[in-house]
């Protein structure tokens, strides 16, 4: 008894060595922002508030403003979510319900596959491939039929908002149809049971399931939207990389992470420049943060 | 229950307490890590002169950084240098010309390459702390116009023409339309159709950009109220008629899927990718196509009076060699350049440093695009800058030629 006792104690005692790592996220995070905050204050003295809203990056006159970045941040993440909400839902919903084993097997193969490519690489592909085959079909035919919606309102040229959004919506499915399909896959057969019981069939299955599991769905598309709007190389790549802001999604834009990559490497540091850059990245973070809460809320209420 | 009690309670406060002052020495740790500069030891250096080739044992390591254009023609220097003196080693970090001089200000590089001098802020932050720091330049670059007009042949309607004056008003706004008259008078060999111009430039920050935007406020004045600069607020691109494409492939992407449209590339990339460039009005007023001669020939007419000496501020020398006189010459030509500092304390550092140079400015093998600095430069380097480099006050060439 005694014996026991002391072991567990032990036991117990090792067990806030686990706390180390707790705390070392927790300052990770902590000093993360801390010296992203430190590094944008020069921004924030000299322009104020106009860093945020201002359309004006002029390195010659030392004034920076990243509105059309912000915006353009927000319109490509949509568009990429938009796009990823239908594949992804479908791609998990065909892997459960209709795909036979080896097929499945394959299938979710392909999909980490997709997951861990380089960036870089979908860029090119968008650049080279995507663009130029998009511009020529879709783009000119949403021109030509759509024109007075002023989403299509501008001529195509290929990198644009539009192209951008297409390909982080086909890279962030696999994110988040892997959790879909997962959360999916461990439903209570009671509930296909009960559903089956009722005399009903397949669609009202598939119609219960995603509702059953409605909250995992946002979590898993939080986890798109986080990987989408933090997403550098392939949106520099493809997005047009213009300070530009229009309703039309044809026209090429920038985003957050396209101007910091595009910018950092000629910076130089310290300057109001790299500060500014800074104060978008603190927005980005602040972006980030807000989006998960709203999440959270929503995923609370639902249960 | 019964493990809460007062010695565990001890025992727990007493982890709580470890891993406080833990955390609080990996922190301390990576502070200082962070912040200590590499620590010098003076070592006497043992250097035996041949007839010919110094012979150099020390073992040293030399860290520099900058300049993505010249990453590959520095690997190639670094390797071949490696072969002469086996005890060097250099590290280059292809990270931007930006980010590479603000890292030798910090003391994290001892040579920082970037494609453009430092402006004079910058300049006087380096002379700050190192008291005085030496420019060298190291390559020849050039920057290139390419173009995509569909039906346009250079071999039937001639190599198409441009001016400064013309490219300044596209990239401002002014000039919007192919056929317009300044463009045509130009170019009498080609119809060309009432079609928007697309204008194309970099979105990363880059030394493309800054050449090419001197040059159009040094030589078309009145027309660019821009400014120059690693980027600029790109007028056109509120218009709705600009892009901007990420890196050399990007611009040349972007200007090859888009009919109608303008770009403007660096020679090397030109070169190894085979595209088309356009003729430029020269100073003189020839139209001169950007080859390696007509980029030369623009350079044998540098006013070497008028070259800054090594350690002063070197941020005016780019619009020195920009539409430079004579009739064959290309107007848009430019140097990469390393930053060092005039005097470094380790004197093996300092001796290598100089072997390094020298092996820069001597080197026979450079990579296909690239251009070798011209014989004039290159005395001009040598002789007045070289020259310069001290270890502790005392020479570096008269350590080696000892």
């Amino acid at each position: 008894m005694r014996r026991a006792n002391s072991i567990r104690k032990y036991f117990f005692n090792i067990s806030y060595l686990y706390a180390l790592p707790i705390l070392v996220i927790f300052l990770l995070v902590g000093s993360i922002i801390i010296s992203l905050f430190l590094a944008s204050i020069d921004a924030f003295l000299k322009e104020g508030l106009t860093v945020y809203t201002s359309n004006v990056w002029d390195p010659h006159n030392n004034v920076y403003g990243g509105l059309a970045a912000i915006y353009g941040s927000i319109v490509v993440v949509l568009i990429a979510i938009t796009i990823s909400i239908p594949l992804s839902l479908s791609l998990a919903i065909f892997l459960n319900e209709y795909a036979p084993k080896i097929l499945r097997q394959i299938l979710i193969n392909i999909s980490d596959l997709m997951a861990s490519f380089p960036t870089v690489i979908y860029g090119f592909w968008g650049l080279y491939e995507l663009s130029p085959l998009l511009k020529g079909i879709l783009f000119t035919w949403l021109y030509e039929n759509f024109s007075w919606i002023p989403l299509f309102s501008t001529s195509p040229y290929g990198p644009s908002f539009l192209l951008a959004g297409i390909i982080l919506g086909i890279m962030i499915t696999p994110f988040a149809s892997s959790i879909i399909r997962e959360v999916y896959s461990q439903i209570p057969e009671t509930i296909r049971e009960g559903v089956y019981a009722l005399g009903l069939g397949k669609w009202e299955i598939i119609k219960v399931s995603i509702k059953y599991i409605k909250s995992s769905i946002i979590s898993g598309f939080v986890l798109a939207f986080g990987r989408g709007i933090g997403e550098t190389v392939a949106v520099a790549l493809t997005v047009g990389n213009a300070l530009n802001i229009t309703p039309s999604i044809l026209a090429p834009g920038y985003t957050i992470p396209a101007l910091i990559v595009n910018q950092f490497g000629s910076t130089y540091y310290p300057s109001l420049q790299a500060s500014a850059l800074f104060a978008l990245a603190l927005l980005l973070f602040l972006i980030g943060t807000v989006m998960i809460l709203i999440a959270k809320f929503v995923t609370l209420r639902g249960e | 229950m019964y493990i809460i009690r007062s010695k565990n309670g001890i025992a727990k406060w007493m982890y709580i307490i470890i891993i406080i002052i833990l955390i609080t020495i990996i922190g301390a740790g990576l502070y200082t890590f962070s912040n200590s500069s590499n620590t010098k030891t003076p070592t006497t250096s043992s250097m035996t002169t041949s007839s010919t080739q110094i012979t150099f044992t020390q073992s040293v390591t030399i860290k520099a950084g900058g300049s993505t254009f010249i990453n590959p023609q520095m690997q190639k220097w670094i390797v071949d240098f490696k072969d002469k003196y086996p005890s060097i080693s250099i590290f280059y970090d292809s990270v931007g010309s930006g980010t590479g001089v603000s890292r030798f200000l910090q003391e994290v590089y001892d040579i920082g390459a970037s494609d453009v001098p430092l402006p004079t802020e910058q300049w006087n932050q380096a002379v700050q702390k190192y008291h005085a720091i030496i420019t060298i330049p190291d390559i020849v670059g050039a920057v290139g116009i390419i173009y995509n007009i569909p039906g346009f042949n250079p071999s039937i309607n001639g190599p198409l023409n441009m001016t400064a004056g013309i490219l300044a008003q596209i990239y401002t706004g002014k000039i919007q339309y192919w056929d317009d008259p300044q463009i045509v008078a130009i170019n009498p060999g080609f119809k060309f159709p009432h079609e928007k111009i697309i204008a194309v430039h970099r979105s990363d920050g880059s030394g493309t950009t800054f050449v090419l935007t001197l040059y159009l406020q040094k030589a078309a004045k009145d027309k660019w109220s821009i400014g120059s600069g690693f980027t600029v607020q790109w007028p056109v691109d509120q218009l709705g008629n600009g892009l901007g494409g990420k890196g050399s492939e990007g611009v040349t992407a972007y200007v090859g899927q888009n009919p109608y449209s303008i770009g403007y590339v660096e020679y090397q990339y030109a070169v190894l990718t085979k595209l088309q460039t356009a003729q430029l009005k020269n100073h003189d007023g020839y139209f001169i196509a950007l080859t390696k001669d007509s980029i030369l020939s623009a350079l044998k007419n540098v006013d070497l009076s008028k070259m800054p000496k090594a350690t002063d501020d070197w941020s005016n020398v780019s619009s020195i060699l920009l539409d430079l006189p004579g009739k064959d010459s290309y107007p848009i030509v430019s140097f990469s350049y390393l930053i060092i500092r005039k005097d470094y304390q380790d004197i093996n550092k300092a001796i290598a440093i100089y072997l390094f140079l020298k092996h820069i400015l001597t080197d026979q093998q450079i990579l296909e695009g690239y251009l070798p600095l011209p014989s004039n430069i290159v005395d001009y380097v040598m002789n007045n800058e070289l020259t310069q480099i001290t270890a502790n006050g005392q020479p570096v060439y008269t350590l080696i030629s000892k």
